[in-house]
């Protein structure tokens, strides 16, 4: 596991989270002893891939399902124990936002704002904020998915909370509206709130995350500010030469790794320094006519994070299965 | 609590389907109260020309075989005597009169055993129709939240379930009240109204309006406990279609197969307590068999079921399913 610097104080921390849910071959496992730490302030990315376990961290973290083993903790209470005392800090979207369908959208951000003792006022405030206050008097069934979504944020909003949650907030949204919902988080976050966005939508959280955390299989296997996850994973250079085959031969002498990127021209993994590939090339009469360094993105650090984890997985399995065997 | 209660009861009264269960039932209590005003009319001239001529038919007869008729039945009585003294044929009053060929009007007020039923009686015996309400309130108002997922993100609002439980259960028992009360009040004035436009109220007295008023208070405290039980099964099934279901399979189908194989379990059966609380006791009827040398020998028994067994029925099932239901609303987790 790759970690790298995290913030002072925890938003949210967990240790050793565990659930597991009941299936039809038995036990499956949806979060597996998971470590998490969310700093406070700024968008936090919280990145797996489907089934890795985000909304089931997110779903123990606002008591919506019991942990196995482990625990959680929110702005230092622990959860789902002390959720009551600090929920009114918490606003959460878990999935598809769920509301009365036959309701307006004020209806029912009134009934929730009246559940929690939120000045009727303000109602009308998080609407106008989220730009539906000329459709709050529609039904919610007839709403778009990114009316949904805002309406989701809206609610949210009703508690002015210092830790929003979000769950794939941006599923099934329009370019338009991701970019609507991205700039809402960074307006949070811009304005001192502490915001965990959960989403296997890379480029997305990319754009607008200081710091994620990566799971897999419920694990978390990587965690940290983007640039440095990003700078840890910059080692590649791109490289247009005439001489690929001889090139390649050359470098791979040279120890590096070398893959042809489909655009006549050589990647060149491992490389500490460019000029490396420079120097080397030249002593063998080869002339560059290009060379680029490759900044990984959060993307590319991702697949290779979770394909390793992926691979020590099966291996893993491969062994309990040849000790069921042998046993 | 308070806030939430507060906060649940303005989700209720905003339901479409609490409020076309509302129409419904008050649509109920109104035909009720044309079925009062129908059985309440006087004999129709046709009926009554009938009546005319069957009466003078019989009297034709009577004056021509009357003696006959008098003489075969003193014998059979005295024969009857022999066995059972005492027996009372009715000899003496065999003369026909018109009254006899006339159907019967009951009044408002009247014997209680009488047939037809008087229309105090009919109403008690109605009212318990109004539970229904309570049934399908009590059940959606749990399975609309859980099945559209919206009980996720309120609890996100509200993480204390035992709370959120309760303020819905509380809502649901509470917010059915005013639509029983108003359409108990339709059926019992409209009653009243429909007879007296009859003429047919008969000696309405102050202890009809206190056994109406009795009724109408045990009414709304059944309603109270099949809404909570209602949406403790909403809460245990998830469902309205399943929750409703069952309580119609078991109530229609399950309670009449009891009835008829084994009787005593009449006295445990849930139709069996709600008309024994709200009418203020009910009797079933039981087989009990002797066997003696000369064989066995039944017949059937009246077997009182008091308004307090119903009433601790009622009571009871609805604190149980309710406790479960609360338990399980805990420890289950959303998804």
């Amino acid at each position: 596991m790759r970690v790298t610097s995290t913030a002072e104080v925890p938003a949210i921390e967990t240790r050793g989270l565990r659930k597991t849910y009941r299936s039809r071959r038995g036990r499956a496992v949806g979060v597996e002893g998971l470590d998490l730490v969310v700093p406070v302030g700024g968008v936090h990315g919280f990145l797996g891939p489907n089934g890795s376990g985000k909304t089931t961290t997110i779903r123990m973290l606002l008591g919506l399902v019991r942990a196995d083993a482990g625990t959680a903790r929110i702005f230092g209470e622990e959860v789902p124990r002390r959720l009551p005392d600090v929920v009114g800090r918490v606003g959460a979207i878990v999935e598809s936002p769920k509301f009365f369908p036959a309701f307006s959208a004020r209806k029912n951000l009134d009934l929730l704002a009246a559940a929690i003792g939120v000045a009727p006022g303000r109602v009308g405030e998080v609407l106008a904020e989220v730009g539906l206050a000329e459709r709050a008097g529609d039904r919610y069934r007839g709403y778009s998915l990114g009316m949904k979504q805002r309406l989701a944020i809206a609610a949210t909003l009703l508690k002015d909370p210092d830790l929003l949650i979000f769950d794939e907030p941006t599923n099934g949204l329009d370019p338009a509206g991701i970019r609507e919902i991205r700039d809402t988080m960074r307006g949070l976050a811009d304005r001192g709130k502490t915001v965990l966005v959960s989403s296997h939508i890379l480029a997305e959280v990319e754009q607008v995350a200081d710091t994620v955390s990566i799971i897999a299989r419920g694990r978390l296997i990587a965690s940290g500010r983007v640039a440095d996850l990003i700078g840890a994973g910059a080692r590649s250079v791109r490289v247009g030469v005439g001489d690929r085959a001889r090139a390649a031969g050359v470098l791979r002498d040279a120890g590096l790794v070398v893959r042809e990127d489909g655009h006549h021209h050589l990647l060149v993994d491992g490389v500490a320094d460019a000029a490396d590939v420079t120097r080397l090339l030249a002593a063998q009469d080869l002339w560059l006519d290009e060379l680029v360094p490759v900044q990984a993105g959060l993307e590319s650090v991702f697949l290779e994070l979770t394909a390793q984890d992926a691979a020590l997985g099966s291996r893993h399995d491969r062994r309990l299965q040849a000790e069921e065997v042998t046993a | 609590m308070s806030r939430l209660l507060r906060v649940e009861l303005r989700r209720l009264r905003a339901r479409r389907l609490v409020r076309w269960a509302s129409a419904g039932t008050l649509a109920l209590a109104l035909l009720s109260v044309v079925l009062a005003f129908t059985s309440s009319l006087p004999p129709s001239d046709a009926e009554v020309d009938q009546a005319q001529t069957f009466y003078e038919q019989q009297v034709a007869d009577w004056e021509e075989n009357g003696d006959e008729y008098v003489a075969e039945c003193l014998e059979s009585e005295a024969a009857a005597q022999e066995t059972e003294p005492g027996a009372d044929y009715g000899c003496d009053d065999m003369e026909p009169r018109l009254e006899w060929f006339l159907t019967t009007t009951p009044t408002f007020e009247g014997d209680a055993t009488a047939w037809p039923s008087p229309g105090s009686t009919t109403v008690e015996q109605l009212a318990p129709l109004l539970l229904l309400l309570a049934l399908v309130v009590g059940v959606s108002f749990l399975t609309a939240e859980i099945s559209t997922g919206a009980i996720g993100l309120w609890l996100t609002f509200e993480p204390r379930r035992q709370r959120v439980y309760w303020s819905k259960a509380v809502a649901a028992a509470t917010g059915v009240l005013p639509v029983v009360a108003v359409a108990y009040l339709v059926m019992v004035g409209g009653a009243y109204g429909a007879y007296a436009l009859n003429d047919q109220l008969g000696p309405v007295t102050a202890d009809t309006w206190l056994g109406l008023a009795a009724v109408g208070g045990r009414l709304l405290v059944a309603a109270a406990l099949v809404a909570a039980s209602g949406a403790a099964l909403g809460t245990l099934l998830k469902n309205a279609a399943g929750a409703l279901g069952l309580v119609v399979v078991w109530v229609a189908v399950l309670e009449t197969v009891l009835t008829v194989a084994v009787p005593e379990a009449q006295r445990w059966l849930v139709r069996t307590n709600v008309a024994a609380w709200t009418q203020g006791g009910t009797s079933i009827w039981v087989q009990e068999c002797t066997t003696d040398a000369s064989g066995t020998m039944c017949e059937g028994v009246e077997r009182a079921v008091s308004q307090a067994q119903g009433g601790l029925f009622l009571l009871g099932a609805a604190v149980v399913l309710s406790l479960v239901a609360a338990l399980v609303f805990r420890r289950r987790d959303v998804s």
